[in-house]
C-alpha cells in the first residue's frame, strides 16, 4: 500500500515535471495569412461596385507570406476562408486561430467584381530578428495549456545570466508581435538583454501561438492565468542558460497585481511593477477615474457626475453581482462603463474585487521597484505610494518608488495626461535606464 | 579652312551627344543615388519628432549616411549642368538640394546621439541644439528658410486679417456678437446627417469646379474623385484626407472626410472638396501621375509642395464660383483661422518654449468658438514641428512666386503658371522657384 502511494506520488511528481518542462518542439508557430484587413464598409461597397458582397477588404498584402504567395492582392475582398463565409475581421481571426503552419486551405475572393477560388498553404508566422539580440521561441505546459516564451538574450552568452520575466496587462492580447518591434515592452526587454540579461516574454494563455490550444483568455480566472506564469517561470528555472537565484519579474500594469502572486509559488529576486494598483479594486477604479476624465478633457461636473455613475455601476458588478445587463437595467449608462469587464471572465474579475492588494505584498521577501509614469491616467500614482508603504512595513528598504518622467501609462513619451490619451509617442527610453540602474543595484 | 568646318561639325555632333552621355550619367546617378538610399536604412519619414528622435540610429550607421552623401555631393561637382536639358537641371538641382539637407541632418543627429540621445516632450524647446533643429524641421517641411519670429509675426498678421473678415460676416449679417452668430448657426438646418445628401453636395461643388477647370489649369480630363467617410475617424481625427488609387485598397481616387458624430457640418463641404479633390491634391495628383515623375521625386516627401498648393487653391474659392454664400466662405476663414493659429503655436511652443498653458491661453484669446478641438490642435503642433507650417507657407510661396512671374510677364495666364507648377511635381520649393521661370518662358515661346 505504501508503496503503492509512493509509485502514484511519484507518478504525479513526473506528470508535474513534466507539465511544467519547457516543451519547445510541442507548440508550433501560429499561420501567417500576412495581410492588412479592414471592414468593407457601405461606402468602400458603393465605390467598388459591389453592393450586394459581404466580406473584409485586403487592404495590404505583405510579401512572403500566405497570401502573397496565394497570388492575392490589395483591393481584394475575401468572402469565404476555408469555406466559412466571412464577414469581419473576427470571423477571419476565429477561422485562422485553429489551422496549422504547413497545412492546406482554400479561400473565395472578389476581384473586379468577379470570384477568385483558390487553395494554398499556410506559412508559419515569422519570429523577431536583430543583429546583436538571439532570439529563441520556445513554451512551457501550464495547467491551461502551452504557453508560448518568447526568449531574448545577448548574442554572445556564457552560462547563467539572470533572467527577467515580463507578464502583460489586463487585456487579452500577444506580447508576439514580430511586425510591431517599436511597442514598449520589447524595446525595454532588448535593452535588458543587449544589457546582459535573458529575457521571457510570456505570451498570455489563448493568445498569439496559443490560440485555439490553451484556454481562451476571456474565459480564464485570475489564479488559472497566474498558475501559467507558475509553470513557465518554473520550466525557466530549469533552464542551463538561466541562474535562478537571479530572476526578476517585470509586471506592467495587471501584470504588477500577478507579479506578487507568482512570487508566493515559486521564489524570486525581485519586482519590478509599472503602473500597478495598490489599493481594493474599487478604490483604484474612483481614483483613476478622476484621472481619466482629466485625460478626456472633462470638465468639472461631468467628471463628477462620471465618477460617482461609474463607482455606483461598479457597485453592482462588484458588490451585488449583477451581470453588465442586469447593471444597465438600473441605469443605463452602466452598459458602456461595465462592458470592459466582460472582456475578461466573471471569476476574473471577482478575484479582482477579492484581492487584497498590500496583502499581496507584504509576503514578498525580495527587492522591488515601484515605477509610475508622471502621465499615467490609467494607474494611480497614490496606490504605488501605498505598495510603497506596505513593502516599508513589512520589510523595511527593500523597495524603491519612482516615477517616471514624460512617461504614461503604455511607457510612451507623453507631454500630459490628454497627450498620453490622444497622441502617445513612441516608448520612453528612460524607463530602461531606471530598470538597468536598479537590476544592476539589486544584482551587486 | 576645310580643317576649320570638320571641327565646326565635330563640335555641331559632339553637343547634342556630350548633353545626351550628362543625361545618361545622371539618370545612372538618380538611380544609384536611390537604391543606395534604401540601403541605408534611413528610417520612414514621419511627423512627429519623439518617434522620428527615437529612430536616430547609432553613430556608425550615421557614419555611413555621411560619407554616402558626401561621396554623391562630390559626383555632383563632376557635372556641368549648363549642358543638360530644362527638366535635367531640376532633377540635377534636386538631388544636389537633396545631398545637403541630408547631410545637415546626419550632422546634427550626430551631435545629438554624441550628447545622450534625450528626447523631451512638448516639443523641440528642450532639446540640444534647439534653434538648429528647428530651423532642420522648418526645411524639412517646407524646404524654405523662414525665421521663427518671421512665422511668428506672419500667423499673428493672418489671425487678425481672417478676424476681423469673420467679423466683417457678423456685422453682415446683423448678429450682435460672435455668440449670437454661432447659435444661430449651430441649428440643424446648417448641418447633414444623411450620407446621400453629403454625397451629393459634394458632387454640386465637384461640377462647378470642373467648369472652372480649363480657365484654372488647363483642358484636362482629370479622373473621377469618390468622397466617402473615413473609416474610424473621431474627434481627434482631421476633417479630411486625400487617397489616389495607389494609396488605398478601393482601386479609385478618394477622399475620405470625417463624419464622426454623424452630424456634417455644411461649412465645410466647399472648401474641404476644394482642398482635396479639385483643384487641390486631386488634380495635383493626377497631373503629377501624367508626367511620369523621377525616381527621385517619387521617393520624396515635401509638404510645403503639396499641402501648399491645397492651401493656395482655397484662396480662389470665389474665382472658382465657389464660396458665394457668407457661410460657406466663412466655414473656410473658421479652417484657415485655425491654420494661421497654428504658426503661432508653433513658433511659440517650439522656438519661445511656450508651455501648454500660454499655448491654450493664446487660443482662447484669438480662437472663437472652437475650444474643443483646442487641445488637439496643441497637441498636434508641439509633437509636429514644422508639419503646420506647409499649409500656409507653402500657399505663401505659390502665391508670391505666381505674382512674381505676373509682374515679369504680365501675359502669362494663371492656368499656364498653375499647370507648370503642377507638371514640376514633387519637387523641394526653392528648386521650383530656381527653374519655374525658364518652363514659363518654354511655355510662351511655344505658345
Amino acid at each position: 500500500m505504501k508503496n503503492g502511494l509512493l509509485k502514484s506520488n511519484t507518478l504525479v511528481l513526473l506528470l508535474i515535471l513534466l507539465a511544467e518542462s519547457l516543451a519547445s518542439q510541442t507548440l508550433p508557430r501560429r499561420v501567417f495569412l500576412g495581410i492588412r484587413m479592414e471592414p468593407l464598409t457601405e461606402d468602400a461597397k458603393s465605390i467598388m461596385g459591389i453592393n450586394e458582397v459581404a466580406g473584409v477588404l485586403v487592404n495590404e498584402v505583405f510579401a512572403q507570406s500566405t497570401a502573397s504567395n496565394a497570388g492575392w492582392k490589395r483591393g481584394d475582398i475575401m468572402i469565404k476562408l476555408q469555406d466559412k463565409p466571412v464577414s469581419s475581421t473576427a470571423e477571419v481571426f476565429a477561422v485562422l486561430s485553429g489551422q496549422k503552419s504547413g497545412s492546406k486551405f482554400s479561400f473565395e475572393l472578389i476581384r473586379d467584381k468577379k470570384v477568385i477560388k483558390g487553395n494554398a498553404v499556410f506559412s508559419s508566422f515569422p519570429e523577431e530578428s536583430y543583429s546583436d539580440i538571439s532570439m529563441e521561441y520556445t513554451s512551457s505546459i501550464t495547467a491551461v495549456g502551452p504557453q508560448r516564451i518568447v526568449l531574448s538574450k545577448p548574442v554572445s552568452s556564457e552560462g547563467r545570466m539572470p533572467l527577467i520575466v515580463f507578464i502583460g496587462g489586463i487585456g487579452c492580447y500577444s506580447l508576439d508581435t514580430p511586425f510591431d518591434t517599436s511597442r514598449s515592452e520589447i524595446q525595454l526587454l532588448n535593452q535588458l538583454s543587449r544589457s546582459g540579461f535573458i529575457c521571457a516574454r510570456l505570451e498570455k494563455p489563448g493568445m498569439g501561438d496559443n490560440a485555439g490550444l490553451s484556454t481562451p483568455c476571456e474565459e480564464l480566472s485570475f489564479m488559472e492565468e497566474s498558475n501559467s506564469y507558475v509553470a513557465s517561470i518554473r520550466a525557466l528555472k530549469a533552464r542551463a542558460d538561466v541562474d535562478s537565484n537571479a530572476v526578476y519579474i517585470i509586471g506592467h500594469s495587471m501584470g504588477g497585481v500577478f507579479a506578487p502572486l507568482v512570487s508566493q509559488q515559486t521564489k524570486v529576486k525581485g519586482i519590478i511593477a509599472y503602473g500597478t494598483i495598490g489599493s481594493n479594486f474599487i478604490e483604484y477604479l474612483a481614483k483613476t477615474r478622476r484621472t481619466i476624465s482629466a485625460a478626456l478633457d472633462m470638465n468639472p461636473v461631468e467628471t463628477d457626475d462620471f465618477i460617482k455613475e461609474f463607482c455606483a455601476c461598479s457597485a453592482y458588478y462588484f458588490v451585488d453581482k449583477l451581470t453588465t445587463e442586469q447593471a444597465a437595467l438600473k441605469n443605463p449608462v452602466c452598459r458602456n462603463y461595465l462592458s470592459a469587464f466582460d472582456l475578461r471572465s466573471r471569476a476574473y474579475n471577482d478575484e479582482l474585487y477579492a484581492f487584497n492588494y498590500p496583502g499581496l505584498w507584504s509576503t514578498f521577501n525580495g527587492k522591488a521597484l515601484l515605477l509610475w509614469g508622471e502621465n499615467d491616467y490609467i494607474a494611480s500614482k497614490e496606490d504605488h505610494e501605498i505598495l510603497k508603504q506596505t513593502m516599508d512595513y513589512y520589510k523595511k528598504g527593500s523597495t524603491d518608488f519612482i516615477i517616471v518622467p514624460q512617461a504614461d501609462h503604455g511607457m510612451h513619451i507623453t507631454s500630459g495626461f490628454q497627450d498620453a490619451h490622444n497622441n502617445p509617442g513612441p516608448y520612453q527610453i528612460g524607463v530602461s535606464e531606471i530598470v538597468l540602474n536598479w537590476l544592476k543595484k539589486a544584482q551587486s | 579652312m576645310r580643317i576649320f568646318s570638320s571641327y565646326i561639325i565635330g563640335l555641331f555632333f559632339l553637343i547634342p551627344f556630350c548633353h545626351a552621355q550628362q543625361t545618361k550619367d545622371l539618370d545612372n546617378l538618380l538611380v544609384s543615388y536611390t537604391e543606395g538610399l534604401q540601403q541605408l536604412e534611413i528610417p520612414a519619414f514621419t511627423y512627429d519628432y519623439r518617434t522620428y528622435f527615437q529612430r536616430i540610429p547609432e553613430i556608425t550607421k550615421l557614419e555611413e549616411q555621411k560619407q554616402f552623401f558626401s561621396k554623391f555631393n562630390s559626383d555632383l561637382a563632376t557635372f556641368s549642368s549648363k549642358e543638360f536639358s530644362a527638366s535635367d537641371k531640376i532633377a540635377f538641382d534636386h538631388l544636389k538640394y537633396e545631398c545637403t539637407f541630408q547631410l545637415e541632418r546626419v550632422q546634427l543627429e550626430m551631435a545629438w546621439v554624441a550628447k545622450g540621445r534625450e528626447i523631451t516632450s512638448g516639443g523641440i524647446y528642450g532639446f540640444y541644439q534647439k534653434d538648429k533643429w528647428y530651423s532642420h524641421f522648418i526645411k524639412k517641411i517646407t524646404t524654405l528658410q523662414i525665421s521663427p519670429e518671421e512665422i511668428m509675426a506672419f500667423g499673428m498678421e493672418e489671425v487678425s486679417r481672417i478676424n476681423a473678415e469673420i467679423d466683417q460676416i457678423r456685422k453682415k449679417n446683423g448678429f450682435a456678437s460672435l455668440e449670437e452668430m454661432y447659435v444661430f448657426l449651430n441649428h440643424d438646418s446648417f448641418y447633414l446627417s444623411d450620407k446621400k445628401l453629403i454625397l451629393e453636395a459634394f458632387g454640386r461643388v465637384d461640377s462647378i469646379a470642373r467648369r472652372s477647370l480649363k480657365s484654372y489649369a488647363g483642358d484636362l480630363r482629370i479622373p473621377e474623385i469618390y468622397p466617402m467617410e473615413w473609416p474610424g475617424a473621431g474627434a481627434h481625427t482631421p476633417p479630411g484626407i486625400y487617397l489616389n488609387r495607389t494609396q488605398n485598397a478601393f482601386g479609385k481616387d478618394v477622399f475620405q472626410y470625417n463624419f464622426y458624430g454623424e452630424r456634417y457640418n455644411k461649412r465645410m463641404i466647399e472648401w474641404l472638396y476644394m482642398h482635396e479633390a479639385i483643384p487641390g491634391h486631386h488634380l495635383q495628383a493626377s497631373i503629377r501621375a501624367e508626367h511620369h515623375p523621377d525616381i527621385l521625386q517619387e521617393q520624396s516627401i515635401y509638404p510645403g509642395n503639396f499641402e501648399g498648393w491645397a492651401c493656395y487653391v482655397e484662396y480662389q474659392g470665389k474665382a472658382l464660383g465657389l464660396m458665394k454664400d457668407d457661410f460657406s466662405y466663412l466655414g473656410w476663414l473658421e479652417w484657415d483661422l485655425v491654420r494661421s493659429a497654428r504658426l503661432v503655436l508653433e513658433a511659440g511652443i517650439h522656438h519661445a518654449g511656450w508651455s501648454k498653458e500660454l499655448a491654450h491661453k493664446f487660443w482662447q484669446d484669438h480662437i472663437y468658438g472652437q475650444d474643443e478641438i483646442a487641445d488637439r490642435e496643441i497637441t498636434r503642433v508641439s509633437n509636429w514641428p514644422g508639419q503646420a507650417l506647409s499649409y500656409k507657407l507653402g500657399a505663401r510661396f505659390i502665391s508670391e512666386l505666381f505674382a512674381k512671374e505676373k509682374k515679369h510677364s504680365p501675359s502669362i495666364s494663371q492656368g499656364d503658371m498653375h499647370y507648370t507648377f503642377l507638371k514640376m511635381g514633387m519637387r523641394p520649393l526653392t528648386v521650383i522657384d530656381t527653374h519655374f521661370g525658364v518652363l514659363l518662358d518654354n511655355i510662351k515661346k511655344k505658345g
